[in-house]
């Protein structure tokens, strides 16, 4: 996992160039893939191209950014739920622990 | 500065239509009922995607050479949902500047003509790439915040129906609302789901409609006592907050700030409510609620039309309908009619009104103060 950081304190999910707060040029960091759960919601009305339902989690990473993406299993689905992130298919996923 | 008055307001009925985008333009333009000669020294046109909605580019040029006003300078301004307010807030620089006297602003959206999934497909563009590769849509951003808030501050799936309820009630009022009758809890329980928690009915829909504002530098009885505008990232994942948007903050400091008010000097308000939820955050935002209590707010009719402070008289985006670049100039026109008392049967008492518009998932938000003078 990939987060980006600035010196100005900004750190977001994946690469990213210029810090979206300051515009500053931005570091590499590696993250853990430890995850927790802020915040979810299944989509039942999907855009063209995705199979409906999908589950949405956006979980705060370990250095503190959050990340949007999909999560895996319904029974995840709860504010707190601590898990970890996985990446396949090129897209990210929430699984949550056991 | 040059201080700016608006002279004439107009918009026509929400909803859908089969008239063309400039047609429904000239009818809320004709609908101002000004009885001055038609003639500006610039016009400013909002709308968000006439491109993609109607196959029309150009469209500022399209406008003027629609009503015959041959020559006069125009531009399109494109600033998502809040392309109305974004439109007026270009118009009134020109006046304050000193550079105009006397322009039209128009405001409009044609969105029924496509199918629902070319539309969702459009709105969906307004969401940064990574998200919107998740699937996410704006339902679905809204739903996320929607359950953060249950969870911060203990709102019920019920409370969150009785915005829709009341936005309908008022809706029910005006004649220019794309849904004039009243909605039940249970109604707004039982409508289908589109990103739980949110149904059908917690979501504005799709409208055609267009909207007029004449604003000039000679005194009339309405003052735009001032405009504030900030943006937010683009991502939701960026935010620092997920119950509560900066770009509303900053921007109703900064239109407080200009207009020189307080919250507690605003007696009503039209809100972006695009979704439910934003009912409750808005009003927060804009500091006529501590955060959190809103629902207490909505839930004992203090924001109803016989409340203390009447939100969203006109029926919201939820009632009236959200044509996505009308929607910043209808609410502009609502408060004005609520000043000058030509509100019929939804009319309350205001000396001074608030409209919020929201660009994008709430990162390009526009606050504009209206007073009566």
């Amino acid at each position: 996992m990939q987060v980006s950081a600035c010196k100005c304190g900004k750190i977001v999910a994946l690469k990213r160039e210029l810090c979206p707060h300051c515009g500053k040029q931005m570091t590499i960091i590696e993250c853990g893939n430890d995850a927790m759960v802020l915040t979810y919601t299944t989509l039942y009305t999907v855009p063209e191209g995705f199979d409906a339902p999908i589950h949405l989690t956006l979980v705060e990473l370990e250095q503190g950014a959050k990340l949007l993406c999909e999560c895996i299993s319904e029974n995840d689905l709860e504010i707190g739920k601590k898990g970890k992130i996985i990446f396949e298919n090129d897209k990210y996923y929430f699984v949550g622990n056991k | 500065m040059t201080k700016v008055y608006i002279s004439d307001v107009g918009m026509n009925k929400f909803g859908k239509s089969k008239e063309s985008l400039q047609t429904l333009m000239y009818e809320a333009y004709s609908n101002t009922m000004t009885s001055e000669e038609p003639k500006f020294d610039a016009v400013f046109v909002g709308s968000m995607n006439p491109d993609e909605f109607v196959g029309d580019s150009n469209f500022a040029t399209l406008i003027v050479d629609h009503f015959g006003l041959y020559q006069t300078p125009s531009i399109r301004i494109d600033n998502a949902p809040a392309s109305g307010s974004a439109a007026f807030e270009q118009a009134y620089f020109s006046i304050a500047s000193g550079h105009y006297d006397r322009v039209l602003v128009l405001a409009g959206e044609k969105m029924s003509g496509l199918a629902t999934s070319i539309v969702t497909r459009i709105l969906s563009k307004l969401i940064d790439s990574y998200e919107r590769s998740t699937g996410a849509t704006m339902p679905a951003l809204a739903a996320l915040v929607t359950r953060r808030y249950m969870h911060d501050y203990g709102l019920s799936r019920e409370d969150l129906a009785l915005a829709a309820v009341k936005n309908h009630h008022n809706g029910s009022l005006n004649p220019y609302a794309q849904f004039q009758k009243e909605i039940t809890v249970e109604a707004v329980l039982k409508s289908k789901m589109i990103a739980d928690p949110l149904r059908l009915y917690d979501c504005a829909s799709i409208a055609d409609g267009a909207c007029a504002a004449i604003l000039t530098s000679k005194k009339t009885d309405v003052r735009v006592a001032g405009i504030g505008h900030a943006t937010d990232y683009l991502s939701l994942q960026y935010r620092d907050s997920l119950t509560s948007f900066n770009a509303t903050k900053l921007a109703a400091k900064r239109a407080y700030e200009r207009a020189n008010k307080t919250p507690k000097d605003i007696d009503v308000a039209e809100v972006h409510d695009a979704f439910t939820i934003l009912e409750f955050v808005n009003p927060e935002d804009l500091g006529f609620f501590k955060p959190g209590d809103s629902i207490a707010a909505l839930v004992e009719g203090k924001t109803s039309l016989n409340g203390n402070l009447p939100i969203n008289p006109s029926g919201g985006l939820k009632a009236r309908g959200h044509p996505v670049g009308a929607t910043g100039l209808a609410q502009i026109c609502e408060i004005v009619w609520q000043l000058r008392g030509e509100a019929g049967k939804r009319q309350v008492s205001a000396d001074v009104g608030l409209c919020h518009n929201i660009g994008g998932f709430v990162n390009n938000n526009i606050v504009t103060i209206l007073e009566r003078c």
